[in-house]
């Protein structure tokens, strides 16, 4: 009798003692002792797949917007704290917050990595001016992470079948363009930026599939009617953009999208800044009601 | 070599060295019009395009339209601005004797440029009523008054090197605010670097209107004073002996060099060394007459802005580089050149 | 000394310590200055994790960037003789940034702790292009400082052009460029800590020899002292601080001007009091600097270069008004 009540109590303590969770990361293996309670996060594009396995992070670097997460997301989690600009995250307010786990950019903060594991333990991945495909693996990380690899990927198969229903949906053989416009200049998303491949995904041509060097294209007005985009989509930053002068050039009227009235204008902050699964499937809700 | 033509001994000589020089620059200025319509666009613009808009437009072919809506409002931008950089430089070197003065150099375009950044981050909301113009031209003014007091030309002998001193300070402090300006005002910061550095991208139409009166009546200004300022050039003393005031040429002349500086900085951002170049190159040509310096500044720079609008599409084709990449190089390299040719004449 | 000069001598103390204690006590958490000097003392209260790991390293490497670049700039006044010099006339620092970026394209994946070292060889690197171009100027050190001048030029279009051509490549050396204290820690300390600690003691011995340059060429000479060795001397030792600031800080603005201006119309103008008082303004500046930029519009932190650009502004100004007799 004793032998076996010790067993069991044995067995019981095996498997809720944690074991070390590791996952390869931008900087090798991130390892955590127990699955982490506390995240903070750096970039937009984590608080998607944590928002899906419904942890809400005590602090994002929101570079003080808080509008910056898009609603669908900002509803699932809880209120947070902002913890600065995206480049200069204030390692002062990231510390207070005594979190488990901070998940960082490969590009902006490998220069801060050591005193951020100061903190917490870091997990870094590839965010900014990352590609579809890269996200996904991306947010497969942050749910093996948090312990929740199962969850994660049956949402990633979910993710994948919707992705193939919209396509299948919107099945059009036009090309589509997203650029983002702001009063000094308008940027182009290439086929390898983040939007650029959700059009992909859904099986949509891009305009200018020619060009997969470089994630965002600084584009005058020349290059836009060159591309000829039968669907354009702007995100606007701000109520002034140089948008306002080219709709007063002729040259707009000879844009397909604009001759079609297929011209629409989106949120910046969906399509470019928060990327992850929510958002790639409500851009691709977006563009099938654009098709309507 | 061209010195020996000396007016008196032959007058018809003279004339024809000079009119073969603006005729050249003409030309030159002619092509390099027409190239920078044409050249190095994702479009196949030609020649036969160009007549055509000349003499038979048809608003429904794409190219025509092309070259009417969009290359034909760049160009006349560059050249605008190229007119009234080179313009300005050399009033400014005119009007300090000093052969290094230019509108770059000298900070008043970034003082300029920091106005108009300074009224984009909306920090006083009623900067966005008052017409662009008038803020560069107020940015300019402030940074050219505190060059000139800084620099000790209120005072007889002014030592050349230390306005060059006071200038770069003013400049590298305009640049570091108008940096801070963007940092607090941009989403996205980079895409002011591009303006920062200046640029003709994206230029319509509705900016050569905004150029065109303080470029026209900046340049008028400084052709009816233009024999004046030959007048300058020899000396203030012999200047007010002659009667005319040497204080009142400069403050016209200062009034124009600003509206040349604001209009072209409030389009185009504050291009560099144009306005140190072109005075230097019009002068080994045709000598220090004014009245025939001012025009032919005038052709050349418009030239040297179309030239480097050119060049600034190859570097990175088909996308566009800001036109100040071009200028600022080359212009880098011949400041060089210009320092250490200037410290060495000086004893 | 006079009684005056060390009244202000302690008064310039105390700011510097009251910038400093202020400096560790603002910030995202209000610790009061009590609990910081228990901190300090001891190493055991709630407040030590922030104090140790982030408010005092970065305290450390501002005063000690402040009293580099305040230093750089007495000795390059002195040896340009013009007020208006500051180490970046020189080509210090843009050829420090050229270099930087430089790495950054050619070898993206470089660890990266060589990023301040890439900063000093561009530093010196560009020091040398100008003692090539120049050298027979030293005598005539206006025209010394034009070329100086155009040599930053040169580089800061050759930044301009890379920055347009590679603008993702490079975002990790804009980063560090910018002129900022942000992510700076202790390991950044020793970076910088060896090049004060030799070279403040050879500027002091120069400081008597740096009086008599200042009383002008002729008369320097006729005392005895080799003019152009000495200027060599000092702008080595001005470029080498300068170069060893903005590796680790990248380029603060202004300190280098506006320090020894401060300093000498507090103290006059003996080399033996300006050096130990020049160094205190500069930390002073970039100390207090850094601290606005951290509390002004938190969470955001801007970069100390921002803010030292605002304070140089409104000195401008006052350049102006008092219109001095250079």
């Amino acid at each position: 009798m004793i032998k076996f009540i010790s067993a069991l109590l044995f067995s019981v303590i095996a498997t809720t003692a944690s074991a070390t969770i590791e996952v390869q990361d931008e900087m090798g293996t991130f390892s955590i002792e127990q699955t982490p309670q506390k995240i903070v996060v750096l970039e937009y594009s984590f608080i998607d797949a944590l928002a899906t396995l419904g942890i809400s992070p005590v602090g994002i670097a929101d570079d003080g917007k808080v509008h910056s997460v898009i609603k669908q997301i900002s509803e699932k989690i809880k209120p947070w704290v902002s913890v600065g600009t995206r480049s200069t995250p204030n390692l002062e307010i990231i510390a207070s917050l005594q979190p488990d786990m901070i998940i960082a950019d490969f590009e902006r903060h490998a220069t801060i990595y050591e005193d951020l594991k100061k903190i917490a333990p870091t997990l870094v991945l590839k965010s900014r001016g990352e590609t579809y495909a890269d996200n996904l693996i991306s947010m497969v990380k942050v749910g093996q992470a948090v312990n929740q690899e199962q969850k994660i990927k049956q949402r990633l198969a979910q993710h994948n079948q919707r992705m193939d229903a919209f396509a299948k949906e919107i099945n059009s053989d036009k090309t589509f363009m997203f650029s983002v416009a702001n009063a000094k200049g308008i940027w182009m998303h290439s086929p390898v930026a983040y939007a650029g491949g959700v059009i992909s995904r859904l099986g949509l041509k891009s305009p200018i599939p020619e060009e997969t060097q470089k994630a965002y294209i600084s584009a005058t007005l020349e290059r836009l009617v060159k591309a000829n985009p039968e669907y354009l989509l702007i995100g606007k930053y701000g109520e002034q953009t140089i948008i306002d002068s080219f709709q007063k050039n002729p040259l707009w009227q000879a844009i397909s999208s604009i001759k079609e009235e297929t011209y629409s204008e989106t949120n910046p902050f969906l399509w470019s800044k928060n990327r992850g699964m929510i958002a790639a499937e409500i851009m691709a809700l977006e563009l099938k009601s654009l098709i309507k | 070599m061209f010195k020996r033509f000396i007016p008196d001994l032959y007058p018809s000589l003279y004339l024809q060295h000079k009119l073969t020089l603006f005729a050249l620059a003409i030309a030159i200025l002619c092509y390099s019009f027409y190239f920078s319509i044409v050249a190095f666009s994702q479009f196949s613009l030609q020649a036969s395009d160009v007549y055509q808009v000349l003499f038979n437009y048809n608003a429904n072919d794409l190219n025509q339209k092309i070259i009417v809506s969009l290359r034909l409002p760049r160009s006349l931008v560059a050249t605008l601005a190229g007119i009234a950089m080179a313009c300005a430089g050399l009033l400014m070197q005119g009007i300090t004797r000093n052969s290094l003065a230019s509108p770059s150099v000298f900070g008043v375009s970034a003082g300029a440029a920091f106005a108009f950044a300074f009224s984009s981050t909306g920090l006083l909301p009623w900067l966005s009523a008052i017409p662009v113009l008038f803020i560069t031209m107020f940015g300019a003014l402030i940074a050219g008054v505190a060059v000139f007091f800084l620099g000790g030309l209120h005072r007889p002998q002014a030592n050349p090197i230390r306005i060059v001193l006071a200038g770069v300070a003013i400049n590298y402090l305009c640049i570091s605010m108008t940096r801070a300006a963007v940092i607090y005002a941009d989403e996205n910061a980079y895409g002011v670097l591009h303006w920062l550095i200046g640029s003709v991208s994206n230029t319509q139409l509705s900016d050569v209107y905004t150029m065109l009166p303080g470029t026209v009546s900046g340049l008028a200004i400084a052709l009816f004073f233009s024999h004046k300022l030959n007048l300058l050039h020899i000396g203030d003393s012999v200047m007010n002996s002659l009667g005319s005031s040497a204080t009142s040429v400069r403050l016209w002349l200062s009034i124009a060099i600003i509206l040349l500086i604001a209009s072209a900085v409030s389009v185009v951002g504050p291009i560099g060394f144009i306005g140190l170049i072109i005075p230097h190159l019009c002068r080994a040509l045709i000598g220090q007459d004014y009245r025939l310096l001012i025009p032919l500044c005038v052709l050349y720079g418009a030239s040297l802005m179309l030239c480097a609008d050119s060049l600034a599409r190859i570097i990175r084709f088909p996308d566009d580089s800001p036109i100040g990449i071009v200028t600022t190089s080359i212009g880098a390299l011949f400041f060089l050149l210009l320092a250490l040719k200037q410290v060495r004449r000086e004893p | 000394m006079s009684k005056n000069n060390v009244l202000c001598f302690f008064a310039l103390a105390l700011t510097l310590a009251g910038f400093s204690i202020w400096h560790l006590a603002a910030g995202a958490v209000y610790i009061p200055p009590s609990a910081v000097i228990a901190t300090l003392q001891s190493s055991n209260t709630e407040h030590h994790f922030i104090i140790n790991n982030f408010r005092l390293p970065r305290m450390y490497i501002a005063g000690l960037v402040g009293v580099a670049l305040g230093l750089s700039g007495l000795l390059v006044q002195g040896v340009v003789r013009n007020p208006l010099a500051s180490p970046d006339i020189l080509g210090v620092t843009s050829g420090a940034s050229l270099s930087v970026i430089l790495l950054a394209i050619l070898w993206p994946h470089a660890p990266l702790h060589y990023i301040p070292w890439a900063a000093l060889v561009g530093g010196f690197s560009a020091t040398a292009i100008l003692l090539l171009l120049a050298r027979k100027l030293l005598h005539r050190p206006a025209a010394f400082a034009l070329v100086g001048i155009a040599l930053s030029a040169i580089f800061g279009a050759a930044i301009d052009y890379l920055l347009i051509v590679n603008p993702l490549e490079i975002n990790t050396a804009m980063l560090w460029l910018t002129g900022s204290v942000w992510g700076r820690n202790w390991q950044h300390v020793p970076l910088i800590v060896p090049w004060l600690v030799v070279l403040i003691p050879i500027a002091l011995t120069l400081a008597y020899r740096l009086d008599i340059l200042s009383l002008g060429d002729n008369t320097a000479t006729s005392l005895g002292n080799s003019v152009t060795q000495l200027r060599i001397f000092s702008m080595l030792i001005a470029i080498s601080l300068a170069s060893a600031a903005v590796s680790v800080c990248g380029s603060i603005s202004f300190v280098g001007l506006i320090a020894p201006h401060i300093a000498r119309s507090l103290f006059g103008a003996r080399h033996l009091l300006l050096i130990p008082t020049t160094a205190m303004v500069g930390a002073v500046l970039v100390i207090s600097a850094d601290l606005f930029a951290r509390i002004l519009i938190p969470p955001i932190e801007l970069p100390a270069g921002v803010l030292t650009a605002f304070i140089g502004a409104p000195y401008f100004i006052y350049l102006l008004c008092r219109d001095q007799q250079w």
